[in-house]
């Protein structure tokens, strides 16, 4: 049983990452196509788009939000390492779990809150086209509960690699 | 206040990633210090600190520094680099430093930079004679001394978070990098006279010319943002797109070393570099809406001037602080910390926001490669393979001629503003 659970989170894992990995890229090319258009039109054809600004400032909100996301499953975020690279194994587990718990609150927070800011948020619209702005403040809960997701998928992956070494 | 700073201090002690610390923290102070204020402030902190257009210029200079090193760009700078300089006295530990200064006109990630430049020059300073840990003081130094040169990602955040000209920052960062490599080239041709390095016989024009029309297209690239900022024609942010899509057109097309696979691979580095960049500005936005909620830069402020400090001891003590906290805290999450509490409190002293800013930065270029902890260093001293403490020792000096300049622009800052004061920026 637990085994299976283990089974299921770590393909889950896998199809989470690659979907996230897509829509990182897609998201990438937009804000870029976006904001090359936004040039081409305000000074080769003299007639500005009025709302790709507004457009691409909401997308990088999502790119960020999912690239930070992806960046806690790589472990590419900045942290001080000086203090605990010298830990025994044991103790090292012991930090790693209280460092995953501090991720999970605060990504947990982010993604309670975002929810509820979304939630507002389709009462508004954007300024410079008519969309709700709830599509674009959904950017922060669903950045949020990636990351919670990865850090208890990681969890879970440990627990288990220790519990099959065990038996 | 006290309290929140110790939470702080021991979540980053314990390897928190510093975004979460700050976040975590900003949570903590408003259930203690403010329990009237809706907890949803965290999340709109966070997208109203990211929801910016200045700040997209940061992914596209990461694209574009990523498809210039993808597209074997390094390569071809570096070997004009040494046919341009190679044959003065003091032989390749310049060309590593004008070396240093083409590839940061390219790429605004000088972590990124140090790995490139050691990989392409540590083997090659190793093979005409150079002790290894030489060699890569010699690459730690020249990455560290370009990180005023446009387009810099640290001048793009300092610029936004204390709303002062970019464009204007980044032509006031020219001077002081040609400046900084100057005095190290100076510092490695004293030395020179001292011990016996390997000197390159002179180019001829031929070579010279080849290399140069083989690196031209991108050496072109600087020129492109920089004109395109200063024209006043584009914001960063438009430069930074059209810079992007230059380097992917030339290294798709011209080099031809970029495919689907090595964009995709680009586009997902940029998304997750842009990532780590923007929660750490979206979470430093809480902190920074306690501290000033709780008044801590005006307490520091009459602290400072209770003590009877004034202008110029706070700069000698940003400096020696900033270099040592940027060299524990990573550079970019260190400033975004620093920036709500010592920016206003130069402004009370009569310092300008923009040269706080120069300097700053100057001092962030020291501490990344400050041994035995800055992170650049630390890259360095692993991509070379070199000994920690030996590669440590044989930079020191160079940190210091970096240091020296360093307090010159801090009390000279005509260093750095007589070029945007000429072009009329200011």
């Amino acid at each position: 049983m637990a085994a299976l659970f283990a089974a299921s989170t770590k393909w889950l894992e896998r199809g989470i990452t690659v979907l996230e990995q897509i829509l990182l890229c897609c998201l990438v090319v937009v804000m870029f196509s976006l904001t090359l258009a936004q040039v081409i039109f305000r000074y080769l054809l003299d007639s500005p788009l009025v709302w790709s600004e507004e457009l691409v400032r909401y997308l990088l909100v999502w790119t960020s939000m999912i690239g930070a996301a992806g960046a806690l499953r790589l472990g590419s975020h900045f942290s001080l390492i000086t203090f605990v690279a010298h830990l025994r194994p044991r103790a090292a587990a012991a930090v790693m779990l209280v460092v995953d718990l501090a991720v999970g609150i605060f990504a947990a927070v982010v993604l309670i809150q975002g929810v509820r800011m979304t939630m507002f948020g389709f009462s508004e619209q954007a300024v410079s086209f008519s969309v709700s702005m709830g599509w674009f403040y959904l950017a922060v809960p669903v950045g949020g509960g990636l990351m919670l997701w990865h850090v208890a998928a990681r969890t879970i992956g440990n627990w288990a690699d220790k519990a099959s070494l065990r038996g | 206040m006290l309290g929140l700073a110790v939470v702080f201090l021991l979540l980053l002690a314990l390897s928190v990633p510093i975004a979460f610390a700050m976040g975590i923290t900003g949570i903590v102070g408003i259930v203690i210090l403010h329990p009237e204020v809706s907890m949803e402030l965290v999340t709109q902190r966070i997208f109203g600190g990211i929801d910016s257009f200045t700040l997209l210029a940061i992914p596209f200079f990461l694209f574009t520094g990523e498809a210039m090193a993808a597209g074997g760009i390094s390569g071809r700078l570096v070997n004009l680099a040494r046919l341009l300089v190679g044959h003065i006295r003091g032989g390749l530990g310049h060309a590593v430093m004008v070396s240093g200064v083409f590839l940061a006109g390219v790429s605004g990630s000088h972590t990124a930079d140090a790995a490139v430049l050691s990989s392409a020059m540590v083997p090659t300073l190793k093979e005409v004679g150079y002790r290894p840990s030489k060699a890569a003081a010699l690459v730690c130094a020249s990455a560290g001394m370009t990180i005023l040169m446009p387009p810099s990602l640290s001048i793009i955040v300092y610029g936004e978070m204390t709303n002062t000209s970019i464009a204007t920052l980044f032509i006031a960062g020219i001077v002081p990098t040609l400046l900084t490599t100057a005095a190290l080239m100076l510092h490695i041709y004293i030395e020179a006279r001292f011990s016996k390095v390997h000197v390159d016989p002179r180019a001829s024009w031929h070579q010279t010319l080849h290399a140069f029309l083989s690196a031209f297209l991108s050496l072109l690239l600087p020129i492109i943002i920089l004109v395109g900022i200063r024209g006043g024609a584009v914001t960063p942010t438009e430069a930074a797109v059209v810079a992007a899509f230059y380097a992917l057109a030339i290294g798709a097309f011209a080099y031809r070393a970029i495919g689907l696979r090595e964009l995709g691979e680009i586009l997902l580095r940029t998304g997750h570099t842009t990532g780590v960049i923007m929660l750490l500005i979206g979470t430093a936005g809480i902190l920074s809406w306690l501290l000033a909620l709780e008044q801590v830069p005006q307490l520091i402020a009459n602290w400072f001037k209770s003590t009877g400090g004034g202008r110029d001891s706070f700069m000698l003590l940003s400096i020696v602080i900033f270099v040592l906290m940027f060299a524990l805290l990573d550079g970019l999450p260190a400033m975004l910390m620093v920036i709500p509490i010592f920016v206003p409190l130069a402004i009370q002293l009569g310092i300008e926001p923009m040269h706080y800013g120069i300097i700053l930065i100057a001092a962030t270029g020291v501490a990344l490669f400050l041994p035995p902890i800055g992170v650049g260093f630390l890259v360095v001293v692993k991509t070379a393979g070199v000994p920690l403490g030996e590669t440590g020792w044989a930079l020191l000096p160079y940190l210091g001629t970096m240091f020296l300049v360093c307090v010159l622009l801090a009390f000279v800052p005509q260093i750095a503003f007589a070029l945007p004061h000429l072009l009329g920026m200011m």
